[in-house]
């Protein structure tokens, strides 16, 4: 009686399920009218963006640029491009922060507060944990370059959407990607099955598409179900992930999390595809900023499956009016 | 995974078949059924430093369903996604909905050291993606 009622405590909303081909992109001149660049553009503000890749492709990404608010020559000020840091610091915090570095500046114009300019790259053999130049950096940023700073940041090869910056600076809410490394999972199989596709089969096409939304929604929830070695009692919960192997398997999420407009966000999108590399998959979800009562998003969620580079399969959750 | 030769070579000529510059659909759907909904809990307690694990959870949930319908309250499954801290995403089937939000709201809630327990429906969608993506909202306003 009572279990059977519809629910009436939120708005539904409708998942429409798209696989198709994007056919080739160029970041140039990002096609507007077609699927999937079509649906992004229909979304209102973005607030969040989710970016699921497979954790070794992580460093191999990381072409992203970022600026920390700052003056050069003034300020401390960080730059990371193309995966390298450059810090620019002030003697007294240089000093502090035990880096090894160069004086910047020119020559015999260093006055008696000469800055210090440190460099390294994060992408090479030596940065990792362990490693003795990287911890001095991590501890470095945990005791000296511990203050808050707003940072700018563009994807390689844009020009900062000024746009974007305008509403960033005259909001005070700042945009900044957050990276979540190593999330534990298991293999799923993300390539549609070709019977599907073959037959036309819209309720099987329902059904595994539903499981693996399901899987990747709990991959950025970084829910503990997906472990491979969740051995969680069934009493506490009987979720099983979709078909796969039972091989361990880790993501690496980032998330852009603030208040963008679908323009940027559809660049970045096409920029993160043409330079992942075609073998490897990739997940791409926007979240609209939801601005009624019932605290309903629109979502556009895309998967990309490995070795089909120009394939797609997307999900779009709209609110019913 | 798809990866064995026979379905590997239907994949492509599939993919291949029409297929030049232009993007298309291959197939569509719409999900009418979604078999499982998701509920965001947040516990609300007297004591500020009380925190939810799973099995609190389950009790919790089970004595709020079992208050609300007996026997039949307490036979719907309810799976613990993630818990942290007052927090905690939980799944249940999607037509047992209504009655589980029904139950923790009208739920009295249990007294532990003389500190009263409630959980509070934060959120619910059949679409655990949207609601994923719009968690932090207000942080957004508060910051």
């Amino acid at each position: 009686m009572f279990a059977r009622a519809p629910p009436s405590i939120y708005q539904p909303s409708k998942c429409f399920v798209t696989y198709g081909s994007m056919g080739h992109i160029d970041t140039k001149q990002l096609p507007y009218k077609s699927k999937p660049w079509s649906s992004l553009g229909s979304l209102d503000f973005v607030h969040k963006v989710d970016l699921l890749i497979p954790q070794e492709h992580y460093e191999r990404l990381s072409n992203v640029l970022m600026l920390s608010e700052g003056k050069v020559t003034i300020d401390n000020m960080f730059t990371l491009i193309n995966g390298t840091l450059t810090m620019y610091l002030e003697k007294e915090v240089y000093e502090r922060a035990g880096l090894t570095g160069k004086p910047y500046g020119i020559k015999g114009d260093r006055g008696l507060k000469p800055r210090w300019i440190v460099t390294h790259d994060l992408r090479s053999p030596s940065m990792f944990h362990g490693k003795k130049g990287f911890d001095r950096l991590v501890y470095a940023c945990k005791k000296v370059l511990n203050q808050p700073m707003k940072w700018l940041f563009s994807d390689v090869g844009q020009s900062i959407d000024s746009g974007l910056l305008e509403k960033l600076s005259a909001t005070r809410i700042d945009v900044k990607p957050e990276v979540k490394q190593h999330i534990q999972t298991t293999q799923v199989a993300l390539n549609m099955p070709p019977s599907i596709l073959a037959e036309g089969d819209r309720t099987d096409l329902e059904l595994v598409t539903s499981d693996l939304y399901e899987w990747l929604s709990l991959v950025r929830l970084e829910s503990p179900r997906i472990a491979a070695n969740d051995d969680v009692d069934p009493y506490i919960s009987r979720y099983k992930a979709p078909d796969g192997t039972d091989h361990a398997m880790e993501v690496c999420k980032i998330t852009w999390q603030g208040f963008m407009n679908t323009n940027w966000v559809r660049q970045l999108l096409a920029e993160t595809i043409t330079h992942h590399s075609s073998q490897s998959w990739l997940s791409f979800s926007a979240t609209e900023l939801s601005t009624n009562v019932a605290g309903v998003h629109n979502e556009l969620m895309l998967l990309r499956p490995p070795k089909a580079p120009e394939e797609y399969l997307m999900w779009e959750i709209k609110r019913t009016k | 995974m798809t990866q064995s030769t026979p379905s590997h070579s239907a994949d492509t000529s599939i993919s291949k078949k029409p297929r030049l510059e232009k993007s298309h659909d291959l197939l569509t759907c719409t999900v009418k059924n979604p078999q499982f909904s998701y509920a965001l809990l947040e516990l609300v307690s007297e004591n500020e430093d009380a925190e939810l694990d799973n099995l609190q959870i389950q009790s919790y949930c089970n004595a709020a369903l079992r208050q609300f319908l007996g026997i039949t309250g307490a036979a719907i499954p309810i799976d613990v996604l993630k818990v942290q801290g007052k927090e905690c995403w939980v799944r249940v089937p999607q037509p047992e909905l209504g009655a589980f939000a029904a139950g923790i709201t009208a739920w009295r809630g249990t007294t532990e050291d003389g500190a009263q327990n409630v959980l509070r429906l934060r959120q619910c969608s059949d679409y655990l993606g949207s609601m994923v993506g719009g968690h932090g909202q207000d942080t957004l306003w508060d910051s």
